[in-house]
């Protein structure tokens, strides 16, 4: 498979393939990682699941299209931008976490919101399957509505996007219902 | 406005939040976006609620991703290599060391262990120290009882060869009495040449050069040797000829000792 057809294959949400590419390179970044930074396991790993995720963000979000290096050039050099950035916050907080790190693409909920995203986790878990994979699809896997429209069997990509409306406005109901009981947004 | 359950203005407005928050508008587009959000409080607050969804729901998705990763780490455990200190180029380095030194063993075989047991004597006869058979000297009776029986204790043992034990026996000795019993001091060094401590021996016989002790040269002998005996012919040559000359009692070991190591 050509570097081309492997990024494809990411773009589309290839399960197997995405396994493939992550466990080809993980062991060798994660040697790399210990030798040059001298970083314990835990840390070199947590580096290379934030690496793997921005990777396949910019895969997903159009940012990377076509390599100029090889694959690997590519995700080593974002793991080992992502470890420097945080050893340069770490050297003002005193403390190694990859966990709060912002993607390159968007901005992540704060700490003092962690209890509204566990209100949004409730209300996703109770939306239908459909409408779940509906709204991974759109906002995580950035698919377009042509392609949600193939992958979920709709018959028109109006009806993809009438769906998506419903489901979203349905999350919100359920989340503004449980905020409005816990005075989250006041 | 109502179409099929939908409003359609708030579906417009929806429509237009994820092209923003999803980076499918233009700079033009975008300007316009947030000019109009900027002067529409009612917008705004839809546009915050929006915002804050659409960041949770990726936040959520991004722990789903990442615990997918430590699934397949779990299935296919990570194959922990250790890090090597040693680098590619420091193998070849380590190969040239070790040819040059081969090379180097070659052509100037190091003869300092064979020389050093050729001329030095174990329990040297040229200690002068009337403790044989465990007799000190008389001034060593002044000593209390205590600093008396270790003195003989350490001469004993060093008698008996056993130089570790007298070792022990002559440091705490010599350290009660830095500044006298030279002669002790002298057996502490040799207890040092026999345990093949050179640098510590040298350490210990180098203030005793200038003492009367050395008036027959002895002292000027072991520190020749222990040079030796660590190896270091050339300060062994140049102490031979420097230090040990008039004073030297067996001038004739002096000389062969030079022979020997510059041949």
């Amino acid at each position: 498979m050509t570097n081309k057809e492997v990024l494809n294959e990411l773009k589309t949400g290839n399960k197997e393939v995405i396994a493939s590419v992550y466990l080809k390179y993980r062991d060798e970044f994660l040697f790399f990682l210990k030798r040059k930074y001298s970083v314990n396991n835990d840390i070199a790993i947590e580096v290379y699941h934030e690496a793997f995720y921005a990777f396949h963000l910019n895969i997903i979000t159009g940012k990377l299209q076509e390599l100029t290096s090889s694959l690997k050039t590519y995700l080593f050099q974002i793991g080992r931008n992502l470890f420097l950035n945080e050893l340069n916050r770490s050297k003002r907080t005193d403390e190694i976490s990859f966990k709060s790190e912002k993607s390159e693409t968007y901005d992540h909920i704060d700490d003092s919101n962690s209890e509204k995203i566990e209100v949004l986790r409730k209300a996703l878990l109770e939306l239908g399957n459909k409408c779940r994979a509906l709204l991974k699809l759109f906002y995580f896997d950035n698919m377009p509505n042509e392609l949600i429209k193939d992958k979920l069997n709709y018959a028109t990509v109006n009806s993809v996007k009438t769906q998506k409306y419903k489901c979203f406005n349905q999350l919100k109901k359920r989340v503004l219902s449980d905020v409005d009981k816990n005075d989250l947004y006041n | 406005m109502e179409n099929n359950g939908m409003d359609i203005n708030e579906h417009f407005f929806e429509e237009e939040f994820d092209n923003y928050l999803r980076n499918k508008m233009d700079t033009n587009e975008k300007q316009d976006f947030e000019k109009n959000i900027s002067q529409d409080e009612v917008l705004n607050k839809k546009f915050q609620i929006h915002k804050d969804l659409h960041s949770g729901l990726l936040n959520i998705y991004k722990e789903e991703f990442i615990d997918n990763l430590k699934e397949i780490d779990a299935n296919h455990p990570p194959r922990i290599q250790k890090v090597k200190l040693i680098q590619p180029w420091m193998k070849y380095a380590a190969s040239i060391v070790i040819l040059v030194g081969t090379l180097f063993f070659l052509t100037n075989k190091d003869n300092s262990k064979e020389l050093y047991h050729k001329y030095y004597s174990h329990n040297p006869s040229i200690i002068p120290i009337n403790a044989r058979g465990g007799n000190l000297d008389e001034h060593y009776f002044d000593l209390n009882q205590k600093d008396f029986e270790l003195i003989k204790r350490a001469v004993v043992l060093y008698e008996r060869k056993d130089f570790s034990l007298a070792l022990e026996s002559f440091t705490t000795f010599n350290k009660a009495y830095p500044n006298n019993f030279p002669k002790a001091k002298l057996m502490e060094g040799t207890c040092l040449m026999e345990l093949k401590l050179y640098d510590k021996a040298l350490d210990m016989l180098k203030p005793l050069e200038k003492h009367y002790l050395n008036n027959n040269g002895s002292v000027s002998w072991l520190i020749a040797l222990s040079y030796l005996g660590k190896g270091d012919q050339k300060n062994c040559i140049k102490y031979l000829k420097t230090e040990v000359q008039n004073e030297w009692v067996n001038v004739d070991s002096r000389d062969a000792l030079l022979n020997d190591l510059q041949e």
